[in-house]
């Protein structure tokens, strides 16, 4: 692995993290609340929209390093078709 | 002039494409998902309104008192309801986006006018949905705004005293007013996806959805703001009181603000200026066919014979011209003779491009105007202008 690879490593780890707190937040936020919660919902709701960020970085991480490949339709687009129909 | 200004602007669409393909994998790069993001928020959108529907009930006494109970009391209910409202705008911005990038690219003349002018008639339907949204919270910048929209439509002349009480439900405001604006809210929204089919029939590959990267981020950034910056309800709205002044959005308020300040018809008339432009662009105001490069070389035509049924001109068509029918008898060459299916043009959505003919490795496919020799040798000839490629 170069060294931009181990650059987007940690990120996918140092993200992978912060995802972690994010939903360790709403767990505490469904804990320790008031009994009607009211008053952490929009924590919560923050918290839950920093996970769908960073799980989305994750992704554009992965990407970057090669782990995941381009999504099928995109492949198939490039390929005329052949990924699911081979030329005769 | 106007071709100046547009060139300029392609080059820098161009240029911003190439300064993002630097940072993003090229699928990843969203300025070539705008359309894709569009339906992204609309999908957001009516998720978030389905769930909004359950709560809300459409009556002048107890609108707001609804919203404000979703709101409040219902867990995560204004989370839902800051998303329904942050997506509404993120909806005008990608299609604004995506109506510049193929105003910009050309991608609007000739064959590409339907995507266009149903993406005009989108964009005017989703103001109108965007604009009936605010009046549906009942409270007194919604009482501002439906005044403004019945001063507006009042303004026009023969038919717009009849639009108006289509609006309200009535000479003034009533029972039927909330239910009527809860109608055009939710009607036209499921009109946008009609649109949408008009949208995609012409194009053979439309991205119509982002990839799981920009789902996440987009989805993620909506909550986020949704729960940083709620969106709140103003007092409830007390018809017969003088109306507070309207706050400006500049995606859906803009005329309403404007109507404070210009004479109703004036706002009127501007408005359906701009889209008329909209309307009439791809059809004025663009080269000659000649200047373009355009050849009348008449509508591709299959040679019976020759045809395996292999759909690869079937799945290069980028104008979904060509479809693929079972074969009614065998083809006449060897390659052809055992085949399954046989590609048919549809005369009325072919260009007369010869992007089939260049993908058909079997020769059965031929544009009547142009002989597929004369193809090979200007094929040949750019080629040689080109020059050799160096390693």
């Amino acid at each position: 692995m170069n060294d931009s690879g181990r650059l987007y490593a940690a990120g996918v780890y140092a993200l992978a993290l912060i995802g972690a707190l994010c939903a360790g937040l709403i767990l505490m936020g469904e804990r320790f609340g008031s009994p009607e919660r009211r008053d952490l919902w929009s924590l919560g709701g923050a918290a839950l929209g920093a996970i769908f960020i960073v799980y989305g970085l994750i992704l554009l991480l992965l990407r970057k390093l090669g782990t995941i490949t381009p999504r099928r339709a995109e492949a198939e687009d490039d390929l005329r078709g052949r990924w699911t129909k081979p030329v005769p | 002039m106007y071709r100046r200004a547009l060139t300029a602007l392609q080059r820098f669409t161009l240029r911003l494409d190439v300064a993002i393909n630097r940072v993003y994998p090229t699928d990843l790069n969203p300025l070539y998902y705008t359309g894709g993001l569009t339906n992204l928020f609309l999908f957001i959108l009516v998720l978030s309104g389905i769930f909004i529907f359950f709560y809300y009930v459409p009556s002048l006494f107890e609108g707001h008192a609804s919203i404000v109970y979703l709101t409040e009391q219902v867990p995560y209910g204004g989370l839902i309801r800051g998303i329904h409202r942050y997506s509404a705008d993120a909806f005008i911005i990608a299609a604004l986006l995506h109506l510049l990038r193929n105003w910009f690219t050309d991608r609007y003349l000739f064959s590409r006018d339907s995507p266009w002018i149903s993406g005009m008639f989108m964009l005017l339907l989703g103001g109108f949905i965007g604009a009936t949204g605010y009046i549906l919270v009942w409270d007194d910048r919604a009482l501002a705004i439906l005044g403004s929209f019945d001063d507006l439509l009042r303004s026009i002349p023969l038919v717009g005293r009849a639009f108006a009480d289509l609006l309200v439900g009535g000479e003034g405001l009533g029972e039927a007013t909330l239910p009527r604006i809860l109608l055009l809210h939710v009607g036209p929204a499921s009109a946008l996806y009609v649109l949408l089919w008009w949208h995609y029939v012409r194009l053979r590959h439309p991205k119509i959805w982002p990839p799981a990267t920009w789902v996440l981020v987009s989805l993620g950034v909506v909550t986020l703001l949704a729960a940083v910056i709620p969106a709140v309800s103003g007092t409830p709205a007390a018809p017969g009181t003088s109306p507070s002044a309207i706050a400006l959005d500049v995606f859906f308020l803009l005329p309403f603000w404007l109507a404070g300040f210009l004479p109703p018809l004036v706002v009127v008339l501007s408005l359906a200026g701009l889209f008329a432009v909209g309307f009439v662009i791809p059809y004025v105001n663009r080269e000659s066919d000649a200047a373009m490069g355009v050849r009348h070389a008449g509508v591709a035509q299959v040679i019976d014979g020759n045809c395996t049924g292999c759909e690869l001109c079937y799945y290069d068509c980028p104008y979904n011209a060509i479809v693929m029918v079972p074969s009614p008898y065998p083809g006449l060459s060897r390659a052809a003779a055992s085949r399954k299916l046989l590609a048919v043009v549809v005369d009325s959505r072919c260009v007369e491009c010869g992007i089939c003919i260049g993908a058909c490795p079997f020769e059965a496919l031929e544009l009547p105007g142009v002989l597929e020799s004369e193809i090979t040798r200007r094929a040949v000839e750019a080629v040689s202008i080109a020059g050799p490629v160096r390693a």
